[in-house]
């Protein structure tokens, strides 16, 4: 270029910053302004960086490229007969496959990082001391991930399309194949988000940096092997599946958020409260799973199914309780500003509140709800349905995962009420101190039988109540016969006492009462109820 | 909507930080108030930077509290996050960006809108003099040029007060002049500012009060003028003048509240007990002129706030 075409390096900055700071007068940058206006600044920022970065480039182009070459090895590997027969399933097999690799490595992958990247080089700080709240910087990573999902199947779609064309294959499965691959996507990104957030200490880098490597190698693996397995065994899907396709969007849709709040506590201030939310979430969450397992029992007219449902979710309890009796446990000023008023507020609400203590009675509380709720369903349903047999083992079972997740919960959070509250990873310690118990207490009197029987096997008595999947397989195959009855009685008594010692040591978190709210806020909030008065713009 | 009041605005009250045993910061409380510049000063290790995290809503203190235009750092950070900006010592910048996107990012981050996005960024780059390389990357940007970036980004949604650790740090002298008049000037226009500095010279030209920190404990606080008069007992004096040496020593040593003269080569230092204005010394000048003699140097010597904080700093470190 000539030097009298060139502007002046001065000149061009002028005149690039009065390009980027004056609204644009052409139409497609006037709805990118209006929606760069109303995006979460986050995705704005990682849109820019993205465009500008070589790791994009590079994934986007290896996908590109590798479709190209897909698409011609396996038309040209069909011809002739494409021409007359169906063709389509081999291509959109090879697509999927390709799709993967951007969806359940590469994004899940690059969220992780660019949230891991904000703690390594002190960006997060900035950020997180700006206008934006913890919950919108974790909506702008998600958001993120999101974007990059579209691009990438934007791309992708005129591919899939053309396998129609091919013949061979239904719209319907196309679909919901791809609607698999994109919830899977969501909910990795989200589960690699929180994990990102929860472990910004070095020392726990190491593990989450191998845990969400191996993760998503070991479900990019079983996404290919599924995709090719299941395209070629349901090539004509049709929507008679629709409630385990709506099942699976549920779930994934309860779960994204729960992830997103969990990340938003992880990193925001602490006196922040956020109990009220995760707990909220948690009960959506855990009332779509239960609502799904018994959908199956209702449609399968079966009372064997609530064995496993109560093993699952006596699974998740067992996790979650223990990651929130390891909360540090310090209801805030702040938090205690929004405490309940009243009686009846303070007796139901109150278990929302941040505090090990109230985090366990609100997690025995809801499972002890599911527990009474499948009872009244065993003896409810078979009113309706002559071909459902109310089974005695289901309520023993039951009431044995209540007590334990009674007792091993409780046993923890009186264990983590010596662990100094400002240890960093409390939340881990907490789940291998569950993990610890869980899977040594059973073993002291297994072990003490073991050794007063000369090292001979022996079977299940009272004494071994404490072995968790023991008794449930002997209540599953005895019911309530009197070994097991008596195993239950023991076990149920030394989880009461265990709740009643965790509900006593709550009593002082129980007991707070709302705080006012400062002078210097009520001047604030009274004086944004006003209408304002128009104010100069402090950069004229 | 930011509502201004009446209280400082910035204020700690016996603010505690502990790591392990390490008291960072041990019953440290002061305050500033609108449009002041209070430097902070202390060795390495002395809780400067902890302090200022705190306020930044970084950290949180063990006891205490610390509020900013009121709010409390522990219990609105919210609020106050709106009305602070921080500058940190050490600080990131994200790849594959340029000063004007990371200032409209922060811009959007702090609720900016339209227009008024718009004019903080021209404005702010215009200010810190970034105008000039909008476009250029971060990464390749000078030490100098990133310190006003990041200014920039805590400046740009005009908070009303200003937390800067070591903004001078690795800057060349015209970079810190540069930096001092910004300072000055965002202070002129009702911006508090909290500075922390090993450059005490500058510091003493720029702020309004000072804290000297040691250990965590607040040594001392207050005007430039008034930690001098109350750790300097003296007020030493140099001055030269033309062939009349020995007669100022003796003119010098009748007048009242002088503790010792003498001659060193052509000039005279004289010592006078407590602390004397810029007044003061005028007036004396003023006198010594009338007496005749020709005066052709005059200055104080020794009071530097280098000489006050090796005098009162130990330098020990926890």
């Amino acid at each position: 270029m000539s030097q009298g075409t060139t502007p002046p390096p001065l000149e061009r900055q002028k005149a690039l910053i009065e390009r980027f700071t004056e609204a644009s007068s052409q139409g497609w940058q006037q709805v990118w302004d209006w929606w760069s206006e109303r995006s979460n600044p986050i995705v704005v920022k990682e849109a820019r960086q993205s465009l500008n970065s070589n790791q994009f480039v590079i994934c986007f182009g290896i996908t590109l490229v590798a479709v190209l070459i897909w698409t011609m090895f396996s038309v040209f590997s069909q011809l002739p007969n494409a021409y007359y027969l169906p063709g389509g399933l081999l291509v959109l097999t090879g697509y999927f496959v390709i799709l993967s690799f951007p969806l359940i490595l590469v994004i899940p992958f690059t969220a992780y990082r660019s949230m891991m990247l904000e703690a390594e080089s002190r960006t997060f700080e900035l950020v997180s001391i700006s206008g934006l709240s913890a919950k919108q910087i974790v909506q702008g990573k998600m958001s993120s991930a999101c974007l990059q999902i579209a691009i990438y199947l934007s791309t992708m779609l005129p591919c899939i399309v053309i396998t129609y064309l091919l013949r061979g294959i239904s719209v319907s499965t196309i679909l919901i194949y791809l609607y698999f691959m994109v919830i899977a996507s969501v909910v990795l990104s989200a589960i690699s988000i929180m994990i990102a957030t929860v472990s910004r200490q070095r020392f726990l880098q190491v593990f989450s940096n191998l845990f969400i490597l191996g993760m998503q190698l070991v479900l990019f693996y079983v996404v290919c092997a599924a995709t090719i397995a299941f395209v070629y065994s349901f090539p004509m899907m049709s929507w008679v599946n629709a409630p385990v396709l709506i099942s699976i969007g549920t779930i994934v849709l309860t779960t994204v958020p729960l992830c997103m709040q969990c990340s938003a506590a992880a990193i925001d201030f602490p006196s922040e409260n956020h109990a009220v939310a995760i707990r909220s979430r948690f009960l959506v969450w855990i009332g779509t799973i239960f609502f799904w397992c018994a959908w199956v029992v209702v449609t399968t007219e079966t009372a064997g199914h609530w064995v496993w449902i109560y093993s699952v979710l006596l699974a998740i309890f067992l996790v979650v309780g223990a990651l929130g009796v390891s909360e540090r446990g310090v209801l805030s000023p702040r938090a205690q500003r929004a405490l309940p008023r009243t009686l009846l507020g303070q007796c139901t609400l109150t278990w929302f509140y941040p505090g090990a203590g109230l985090a366990y009675v609100f997690f025995t509380s809801v499972f002890a709800s599911v527990v009474i709720g499948v009872i009244g369903f065993a003896y409810a349903f078979p009113l309706y349905s002559a071909a459902y047999q109310q089974e005695e083992e289901t309520i023993a079972i039951g009431v044995a995962a209540l007590c334990y997740f009674m007792l091993y919960t409780g046993l923890t959070r009186l264990i983590m009420m010596t662990v100094p509250r400002h240890i960093v990873g409390r939340p881990f310690l907490g789940l291998l101190m569950q993990a610890f118990l869980f899977a040594l207490v059973p073993l002291l009197p297994y072990l003490v039988l073991l050794s007063l029987n000369d090292f001979r096997s022996f079977s299940y008595g009272w004494h071994q109540f404490l072995f968790v999947t023991w008794t449930i397989s002997e209540l599953d195959s005895g019911g309530f016969s009197s070994v097991n009855a008596g195993a239950l009685v023991l076990l149920a008594a030394l989880s009461g006492v265990v709740f009643l010692i965790n509900l006593l040591m709550c009593g002082r978190d129980v007991l707070l009462l709302r705080v006012e709210v400062p002078p210097r806020v009520q001047q604030e909030l009274a004086s944004s109820r006003t209408p304002e008065a128009p104010v100069e713009s402090v950069f004229d | 909507m930011v509502v201004p009041s009446n209280h400082p605005m910035i204020e700690l009250r016996r603010l505690f930080r502990f790591y392990g045993k390490t008291k960072a910061v041990n019953d440290v409380s002061f305050h500033v108030n609108a449009g002041q510049v209070f430097g902070f000063i202390g060795p390495n290790g002395a809780g400067k930077t902890t302090t200022m995290r705190i306020l930044a809503t970084l950290d949180t203190p063990d006891y205490g509290d610390a509020l900013i235009d009121g709010f409390s750092v522990i219990n609105d950070p919210d609020r106050v996050r709106r009305r602070m900006g921080f500058m940190p010592d050490d600080y990131g910048t994200y790849p594959n960006m340029n000063c004007l996107e990371y200032l409209d990012f922060f811009a959007r981050s702090y609720g900016l809108v339209g227009r008024e996005r718009m004019k903080a960024i021209r404005y702010t780059l215009g200010y810190t003099g970034l105008d000039k390389i909008a476009e250029k990357s971060i990464q390749g940007l000078s030490k100098g040029m990133r310190q006003r970036l990041c200014l920039g980004r805590a400046m740009i949604h005009r908070p009303a007060v200003l937390i800067l650790d070591e903004p001078a740090n690795g800057l060349d002298p015209r970079a810190r002049i540069e930096l001092r008049q910004m300072v000055l000037g965002l202070a002129a226009e009702g911006t508090s500012l909290l500075i922390s500095s090993h450059i005490l010279s500058e510091l003493g030209e720029m702020c309004d009060s000072l804290g000297i920190i040691e250990r965590g404990c607040m040594i001392v606080s207050g005007t430039v003028q008034e930690i001098q008069s109350r750790l300097m007992p003296h007020t030493n004096l140099k001055m030269k003048v033309i062939e009349q040496q020995q007669k100022l020593v003796e003119w010098l040593s009748v007048q009242d509240g002088v503790d010792a003269v003498a001659v060193d080569g052509t000039m005279v230092r004289c010592q006078i007990l407590g602390a004397k204005s810029d007044r003061e010394q005028a007036a004396l000048l003023r006198a010594i002129v009338h007496e005749g003699f020709d005066v052709i140097e005059f200055s104080t010597e020794g009071q530097t706030l280098e000489d006050v904080f090796m005098r009162i700093t130990t330098g020990a470190v926890q």
